[in-house]
């Protein structure tokens, strides 16, 4: 293979007189055995393109087994719940603040929990808390009752535009499209909003 | 007979046979490893480098079109794995003219001093231009076959050439490598001229 082609210049002095040294001057190491150790250690050779169709069997059979783990654990819940119910009450448990660890009926290793009730102390009386039908009955009580009333509705109703006349018949008439009937509308809703909830 | 070609071994190592893929670096291994040698200067990072070169051809060997030859796309594997290489360490630094002992002047050089001296000389060089003429004038590759390798067209790889070579003899200059002018019966004989200030 020519190595200097007519369009490439000629090599200075110094450097066409280092070049043969430079070129000769190499020690090759054996790279096969470590090439072949790396390759087969590593999986890095790619697999070839995959055929769709296992891939597609292959994902159904993990759906049916995946779902075959399910059912029958659904279906066997109710039967056994029982069962390891009595099994986790079995079972050694650690002791939290406010409990004691009694054996049953002189059992050496079944322990059960019993709760202790807490004393009565300043930090355990606390106001009863409220459900949220009780909160829901006051909020309606809070509302005033004649709000959304049929004459309110009926006086607002007739404060909107008469929905027979275009805007350009409000423009024509020197009449603000709409306003009035949003300003009515926002009152409504402002008078629905509860009032303000008070700092406790 | 086997066959030995190209295509048949890449075929059997891809299928894992070990003689064919083993065949192959021993085909191959004086190039890459040289080209790794020249690009990283360091004989330690050229192995590594020149390893990982070869792993990757296999990695993705089933891709190779058997129709066209496989030395220019090692190489390209190879030099874009020298080059990745050389931006994960900190580039050697630049010798300078003081590492020159003054005392040893006007002495012909031994082909290993030649080429430990260009070899310094070619690490100062700028990455792509590096690559070209490691590729042109150490693998003897055509300037088609470096632009393809380099993804480059040729007119871009002559300038690189050229810019490589103006380097290179400047650095030798500097250096104090230049041909013996007393010995004109030994035109290959280079001395180591005293540094002019």
């Amino acid at each position: 293979m020519p190595n200097s082609p007519p369009e490439i210049e000629p090599l200075p002095e110094s450097l066409r007189l280092t070049l043969p040294a430079w070129r000769a001057d190499l020690d090759v190491p054996d790279l096969a055995p470590g090439v072949v150790r790396r390759l087969r250690s590593t999986p890095t050779v790619e697999p070839p393109p995959r055929n769709w169709a296992h891939v597609g069997w292959a994902t159904l059979a993990a759906g049916l087994l995946i779902a075959s783990s399910f059912v029958p654990n659904a279906f066997r819940q109710g039967v056994d719940q029982d069962a390891e119910s009595a099994i986790v009450e079995a079972q050694p448990i650690s002791a939290p603040s406010g409990t004691n660890l009694q054996p049953l009926d002189g059992s050496e290793t079944t322990v059960v929990r019993v709760e202790t009730p807490p004393e009565d102390t300043d930090e355990n009386i606390r106001e009863p808390r409220a459900f949220p039908a009780d909160r829901l009955t006051l909020r309606e009580n809070l509302l005033p009752k004649d709000l959304f009333s049929a004459d309110r509705l009926a006086g607002a109703w007739a404060a909107l535009p008469d929905p027979n006349r275009t805007w350009r018949d409000e423009v024509r008439d020197g009449v603000q499209p709409f306003r009035d009937g949003a300003q009515t509308v926002a009152t409504l809703f402002a008078e629905a909003l509860p009032p303000a909830r008070r700092p406790y | 007979m086997s066959d030995d070609s190209d295509a048949a071994l890449a075929r059997r190592a891809i299928d894992g046979d070990d003689a064919a893929a083993a065949a192959l670096v021993r085909r191959y291994q004086r190039s890459v490893f040289g080209v790794c040698l020249r690009m990283l200067g360091r004989r330690e990072d050229a192995e590594d480098v020149a390893q990982e070169a070869f792993l990757r051809l296999f990695k993705h060997l089933h891709r190779w079109d058997a129709s066209r030859p496989l030395r220019p796309w090692l190489m390209t594997i190879t030099v874009n794995r020298c080059r990745t290489a050389l931006s994960r360490r900190a580039r050697k630094q630049p010798l300078l003219p003081g590492d020159l002992d003054p005392t040893d002047t006007s002495v012909p050089l031994t082909d290993a001093a030649l080429a430990e001296e260009l070899q310094r000389a070619v690490d100062g060089l700028r990455d792509d231009h590096r690559a070209a003429f490691v590729l042109f004038h150490y693998e003897e590759m055509s300037l088609q076959e470096v632009g393809e390798a380099l993804e480059r067209p040729d007119g871009t790889i002559k300038t690189w050439l050229h810019r490589a070579r103006k380097q290179l003899s400047e650095t030798l200059s500097r250096r104090g490598i230049q041909p013996d002018q007393r010995r004109s019966d030994s035109p290959r004989s280079l001395t180591r001229e005293p540094i002019r200030a």
